[in-house]
C-alpha cells in the first residue's frame, strides 16, 4: 500500500518535463556528449586558427630558407636595367645567380614569340637542357618582337619541381620591384612629385560601418556553420535518447510507464533542441571571440577575410536576438528530423549511418545561403532551411526584408509542424518489438547492409578523388580508366564480401540476373521523360544556383567533348557509365544495402550515394534523382540489367543532344507511362526472400 | 478455438480475474517474411494472491502474450483484461495497475537508483513530499541505502536487480507481469527473486510470470500454462496436468502435452 494513496494523473505537460529533465541530466553527465556539444564546438575555432597559422608560419619559414640556383642571360638588355634586375635579385637570399649563355635558347623563343607555335616543343626541350642540373630556374632577355625598345624577361623553369616555384616567385618579385622603380622614374619625370609613386594612385574611402563589413562576412559564413553545428551537436542527443534507449534496453520498460507516447517525444525532442542550440552557442561565441583575441583570420565561402575583432562588431545585441530568433524555426526543423532518424535506429551506431547523409543534406541548402547574389525572396523563403538560412544572412547584414520573413517564418512552421506530427511514430511499439528473434539472420543482413554502405561512401570518395585525378592528369584516357577501371575493381570488391558472407554467387551479389522481358522493354521507355526531366530541373536550378561560366569550362569532359564522333561521344560519355555506373551503383552497393533495409531507404541512400559521387554541388540534385529513379528500376526488376538500359538511353539523349519530337512533353509522358505499366505489370524474374539467405556454415 | 480449455474450474475464485484474456491472437506482418502467427487464439485467467507460469520454449509465445497484456503491443484480435481495465480501451489506466519486468530490462547507466525511481515516481505522478516519501519507502524496503545514489551503471547485478524490482512496484501495481525474470541472474539473485514473487502473492497481488525453467515452474507456481506455437496448450495445477498428461515429472508433463498437441496437427 502506499502511504496518502495513489497519486492523481499527472498532465501530459508534467510528464514530457520529466522526461526533459532527465535526459538533460544524462547528457550532462555523458563525457561524449559533451565533448560534441560543447568542448568541440568551443575548441574547434581556436585549434584551426592555430594549426592554419603555425602550418602557415612554417611553410613560410622553409621557403625563405631554401636557396634557389637563378641563371642569367640577359644580354641585349640596357645595362642598367640588367644591372638593377641583378641588384634586386640579390636581395632575395638565399640565393646563388649564375651567368648562362642561352644564345640557342633565345633564338627558339625569339621564333615562338613571332608566332611559329611549331618551335614551342624545341624551346622546352633545349631549356630543360639547359637547366638539367645546373639552375632552377633561366631568365633570358629577348628582343620585343612589335616594340623594338621595350626589354622582355622570358624565364624558363620546371613547374614539378618545388625550388623551380620559389625561384620564379622570387624573379616576379624582383621583376616587380624593377617595373615599380622604372615607372615611378617616369611618374616624377613627369610630375616632379616628392613621392612619384602615388603619383597616380586613387585614395579610396571605404564608407560601409564595421558592422556593415563584419555582418556581409558572418552572413556569408555563419549559416552553414549554425547548421551543421545544430546538426552535429544535436545529433549525439537525439541519438542518445532514442537510439541509445533501444541499446541499452530501457526502451520497453518506458513504454509500459501510464505515459502517452507523445510526451516521451516531446520531453526528448525539447533536450536534443537545447542541446543543439548550446552548441550553436558555444560555437559562435568561440568563433567571435578567436578572432577578438586575434588567433588568426577566417576565410569566408567566396574567399573573402574576417580578422581581428571586426566580424564581432556586426553583432549587437538587436541583431544577436534577431538572428537567433530567425534560427529557431531552422533548429526545430534540424531536431526534428534528427529526433525521427534516431527512432528508427536500432543502435547508436546504426543511427550514426543514418545521420550521415542527412549531414549532408542539411548542408546543401545552408551552403547555399552563403551565396551573395542568391535573394531572399518570397519562393525562396519557403525551402526548408534555405529560407531561415537567408534570413539569417540577410539580419546579419542588417538589412532583412519583412514579407520573405513572414513567408519563411510560416512555411518553416508548417515544416516543423510536419515533422513533429511524425513524432509519435517515434516510439511505435508495434514497430520496434513486433518481431520475432531471428538474432543471427538480423544480425547478418546488417552487416551486409553496414558493409554496402562503407562501400558506397568509399566508392563516391574514390571517384571524386582518384577519378576525378586521372580525368585532370590524362583527360580522355583518365576518364575512361575511372570508368572501366576503378569503378568495376570496387564492384568486385564489394560484392565478393556480400556472396562470400551469403554463400551466394558473385553474379547474384551483383544484381547480374536475367529480368523479364517487360522491364527490359519498360525501363528505357522511361529515359525521355526523366531527360525532360532533369532539364527542367536544370533551369529551375540556374536561377536558385547559377552554375558560374568557369565550372563548365573547368569539367574534363567539356575539354574533350567537342572533339569526339558522335558514336564516340556515345560509348564514352553514355555507353561506359551507362554499364560501370549501374554494377558498382545499382549492383554490387544495392546488393548489400537492400538485405535489411527497406526499399524507401535503399532508394534514399541510393540517391545520396550517386549524387555525392559525381563531386559537383551544381549536379547534385539531378544525378541524386537519377539515382533514386535507377535504383527504384533495380528494386522492381530484381536485375541491374533495366537499370543498366535506362541510364544508356538518359545519358544518351543528353549527351547526343536528341531533338525529335517524341522528345516533346507528351510523347515522352505517354512513353514513360507505358514503361511504367510495363515495370509495374511484369512479376519480377523470380520472388526472391533475402530472410533466406543462409548463414555461412 | 484451438487451445485446450482451462482445467481449473475448481479453482475459480469469487473475485473478480486479475487477468483475463480471450481468444489473443497477433499476426504480424514483416515485410521480409511474410505474415508470421506468433499468438494463435490465447485464453487465460489470473486471479489474485495467485501466481500463474507461463512455460514454453524459446519461441513459443510468451512474451508477445506478456506484451499484450502489458499494453506494449496490440493483439491482433480477441480482448484482455487487466484488474478489470480493458488494455486496448485504457491502456493509460491499465498501466497503473500494472508492474512489468524482463529480464533484458536495462537501467539508465548515468542515473543514481534514487533519480532513478524519482524520475519513474514523476512519470506516475508522484510530487513533492510524497514523490520523496515513497523513493525513501522504496528504498528502506529493498535495503537499497549503501548504493541509493550511486551511477547505476556501477552496481552490481544483485543491485541492478533491486532497482527494478523497485521501479516495477513503485505504484504498488495489483498484477505483476514478469517477463522470464530470472534469466541471466546468477543463485543469489535469481533465489532473491523468488522470495519477491512470493512476498507480491502474499500481499494479494497476481504474479503471471513466463519461464523456460521448470523447476522455477514447479517450485512458485499455483498454475501452470504450457504455450507452444502460438497456442496454450494446457491450463491448470501441477497436479492437474499430471493427472491429464499420465505423466509425473513437469519435463514430461511438458513433452506430452507438445508431442500431443503435434500429432493432432498431423490428423487435421
Amino acid at each position: 500500500m502506499i502511504r496518502g494513496g495513489r497519486p492523481a494523473r499527472p498532465s501530459l505537460a508534467r510528464q514530457a518535463r520529466a522526461v526533459l529533465r532527465i535526459e538533460l541530466i544524462a547528457l550532462l553527465r555523458d563525457r561524449r556528449a559533451l565533448i560534441s556539444a560543447v568542448l568541440l564546438p568551443v575548441l574547434i575555432y581556436p585549434l584551426i586558427l592555430w594549426a592554419h597559422g603555425w602550418m602557415q608560419k612554417v611553410s613560410r619559414e622553409a621557403r625563405a630558407a631554401r636557396e634557389v640556383r637563378v641563371a642569367l642571360d640577359l644580354r641585349g638588355a640596357p645595362a642598367e636595367l640588367a644591372n638593377d634586375l641583378r641588384r634586386l635579385l640579390e636581395q632575395e637570399i638565399p640565393i646563388d645567380l649564375v651567368a648562362a649563355d642561352a644564345e640557342r635558347l633565345r633564338a627558339v623563343a625569339g621564333a615562338v614569340l613571332e608566332g611559329h607555335p611549331d618551335a614551342i616543343e624545341a624551346e622546352r626541350r633545349i631549356a630543360r637542357e639547359l637547366l638539367a642540373g645546373r639552375a632552377d630556374l633561366l631568365v633570358t632577355h629577348q628582343a620585343h618582337p612589335v616594340l623594338a625598345t621595350r626589354p622582355l624577361f622570358r624565364v624558363h623553369y620546371d613547374g614539378a619541381e618545388e625550388h623551380a616555384r620559389e625561384a620564379l616567385e622570387r624573379v616576379r618579385r624582383a621583376i616587380e620591384r624593377l617595373e615599380h622603380q622604372a615607372s615611378a622614374q617616369r611618374v616624377r619625370a613627369l610630375f616632379g612629385a616628392d613621392d612619384p609613386a602615388r603619383g597616380l594612385e586613387p585614395e579610396a574611402v571605404d564608407v560601409a560601418s564595421p558592422e556593415r563589413e563584419g555582418g556581409e562576412f558572418l552572413g556569408r559564413f555563419l549559416p552553414l556553420v549554425a547548421v551543421l553545428v545544430l546538426v552535429s551537436g544535436g545529433a549525439y542527443a537525439a541519438l542518445s535518447a532514442f537510439a541509445g534507449e533501444r541499446e541499452g534496453r530501457t526502451l520497453e520498460t518506458l513504454l509500459v510507464q501510464p505515459v502517452p507516447a507523445a510526451a516521451f517525444a516531446w520531453g526528448k525532442l525539447g533536450a536534443v533542441l537545447i542541446v543543439a542550440l548550446a552548441a550553436l552557442l558555444a560555437n559562435v561565441g568561440s568563433m567571435l571571440g578567436s578572432l577578438a583575441l586575434g588567433l588568426g583570420e577566417l576565410t569566408g565561402p567566396a574567399g573573402e577575410v574576417a580578422s581581428g575583432a571586426n566580424p564581432g562588431a556586426a553583432l549587437t545585441a538587436g541583431r544577436v536576438l534577431l538572428a537567433t530568433l530567425l534560427l529557431l524555426p531552422c533548429a526545430v526543423i534540424v531536431c526534428s528530423v534528427l529526433v525521427l532518424a534516431s527512432a528508427r535506429a536500432r543502435t547508436f551506431r546504426e543511427g550514426q549511418y543514418m545521420l550521415l547523409p542527412l549531414t549532408l543534406l542539411a548542408a546543401l541548402p545552408a551552403g547555399l545561403a552563403g551565396y551573395a547574389d542568391l535573394e531572399f525572396d518570397p519562393l525562396l523563403a519557403a525551402v526548408p532551411l534555405l529560407g531561415p538560412c537567408l534570413a539569417l544572412r540577410d539580419a546579419l547584414r542588417g538589412d532583412v526584408a519583412a514579407v520573405p520573413v513572414f513567408v519563411m517564418v510560416v512555411s518553416s512552421a508548417l515544416w516543423a509542424w510536419l515533422a513533429l506530427r511524425r513524432l509519435g511514430t517515434t516510439l511505435d511499439a508495434e514497430r520496434i518489438f513486433a518481431s520475432r528473434d531471428h538474432a543471427s539472420e538480423n544480425a547478418l543482413r546488417g552487416i551486409q547492409s553496414r558493409q554496402a554502405l562503407r562501400w558506397g561512401a568509399i566508392a563516391a570518395l574514390a571517384s571524386y578523388l582518384v577519378g576525378g585525378w586521372m580525368q585532370s592528369q590524362w583527360g580522355l584516357p583518365g576518364f575512361l580508366a575511372t570508368l572501366w577501371l576503378l569503378l568495376p575493381a570496387m564492384a568486385w570488391l564489394a560484392a565478393r564480401g556480400t556472396a562470400r558472407r551469403s554463400g551466394e554467387s558473385l553474379a547474384s551479389a551483383l544484381e547480374l540476373r536475367q529480368p523479364r522481358l517487360a522491364h527490359l522493354v519498360g525501363a528505357p521507355l522511361l529515359a525521355p521523360a526523366l531527360a525532360a526531366l532533369m532539364l527542367a530541373l536544370f533551369h529551375w536550378q540556374q536561377r536558385v544556383m547559377p552554375l558560374p561560366s568557369h565550372a563548365l569550362e573547368d569539367s574534363a569532359p567539356a575539354l574533350w567533348l567537342a572533339t569526339l564522333p558522335a558514336w564516340a561521344k556515345f560509348a564514352v560519355l553514355a555507353l561506359s557509365p551507362g554499364i560501370t555506373e549501374e554494377i558498382l551503383f545499382r549492383g554490387a552497393i544495392q546488393s548489400g544495402l537492400r538485405r535489411d533495409m527497406s526499399a524507401r531507404t535503399v532508394v534514399l541512400w541510393q540517391a545520396a550515394l550517386f549524387g555525392i559521387a559525381h563531386a559537383s554541388i551544381y549536379r547534385f540534385a539531378p544525378t541524386a534523382l537519377l539515382g533514386a529513379v535507377l535504383s527504384g528500376v533495380a528494386l522492381r526488376s530484381r536485375s541491374v540489367v533495366p537499370a543498366i538500359l535506362l541510364h544508356v538511353a538518359y545519358d544518351a539523349l543528353l549527351v547526343l543532344e536528341v531533338d525529335a519530337d517524341w522528345l516533346s512533353p507528351w510523347p515522352a509522358a505517354a512513353l514513360a507511362a507505358a514503361g511504367l505499366v510495363l515495370l509495374a505489370r511484369g512479376r519480377p524474374s523470380r520472388p526472391r526472400d533475402p530472410a533466406q539467405t543462409s548463414l555461412p556454415a | 478455438m484451438s487451445s485446450i480449455e482451462p482445467l481449473t474450474d475448481a479453482l475459480m475464485r469469487d473475485a473478480p480475474a486479475s487477468i483475463e484474456a480471450r481468444g489473443l491472437a497477433k499476426v504480424y506482418a514483416d515485410p521480409r517474411r511474410g505474415t508470421v502467427s506468433a499468438l494463435q487464439g490465447l485464453d487465460l485467467d489470473c486471479w489474485p494472491g495467485e501466481i500463474y507460469g507461463l512455460l514454453g520454449p524459446n519461441g513459443a509465445g510468451k512474451t508477445t502474450t506478456l506484451r499484450i497484456l502489458a499494453t506494449i503491443l496490440a493483439p491482433t484480435s480477441g480482448t484482455a483484461r487487466v484488474d478489470g481495465v480493458d488494455v486496448q480501451a485504457d491502456p493509460l489506466e491499465a498501466r497503473r495497475r500494472i508492474g512489468y519486468l524482463s529480464s533484458t530490462t536495462g537501467l539508465y547507466p548515468r542515473l543514481s537508483a534514487r533519480e532513478t525511481l524519482e524520475y519513474f515516481a514523476r512519470l506516475h505522478g508522484f510530487e513533492g513530499a510524497a514523490l520523496r516519501a515513497r523513493v525513501d519507502e522504496l528504498i528502506e524496503i529493498f535495503d537499497m541505502r549503501p548504493f541509493a545514489d550511486g551511477r547505476c551503471g556501477a552496481l552490481s547485478t544483485g543491485q541492478r536487480q533491486k532497482v527494478s524490482i523497485a521501479r516495477a512496484v513503485l505504484h504498488d501495481p495489483p498484477v505483476l507481469i514478469l517477463d522470464e525474470p530470472t534469466t541471466g541472474l546468477d543463485i543469489l539473485a535469481s533465489s532473491a527473486m523468488i522470495d519477491f514473487i512470493e512476498s507480491r502473492r502474499a500481499a494479494g497481488a497476481c504474479v503471471l510470470f513466463s519461464t523456460h525453467i521448470l523447476s522455477e515452474a514447479e517450485r512458485l507456481c499455483d498454475r501452470i500454462g504450457v504455450i507452444h506455437q502460438g497456442r496454450l496448450l494446457a491450463s491448470g495445477t501441477y497436479a492437474e496436468l499430471a493427472e491429464l498428461t499420465g505423466k509425473r515429472w513437469l519435463e514430461e508433463i511438458f513433452r506430452a502435452l507438445v508431442r500431443g498437441a503435434a500429432d493432432r496437427k498431423g490428423e487435421a
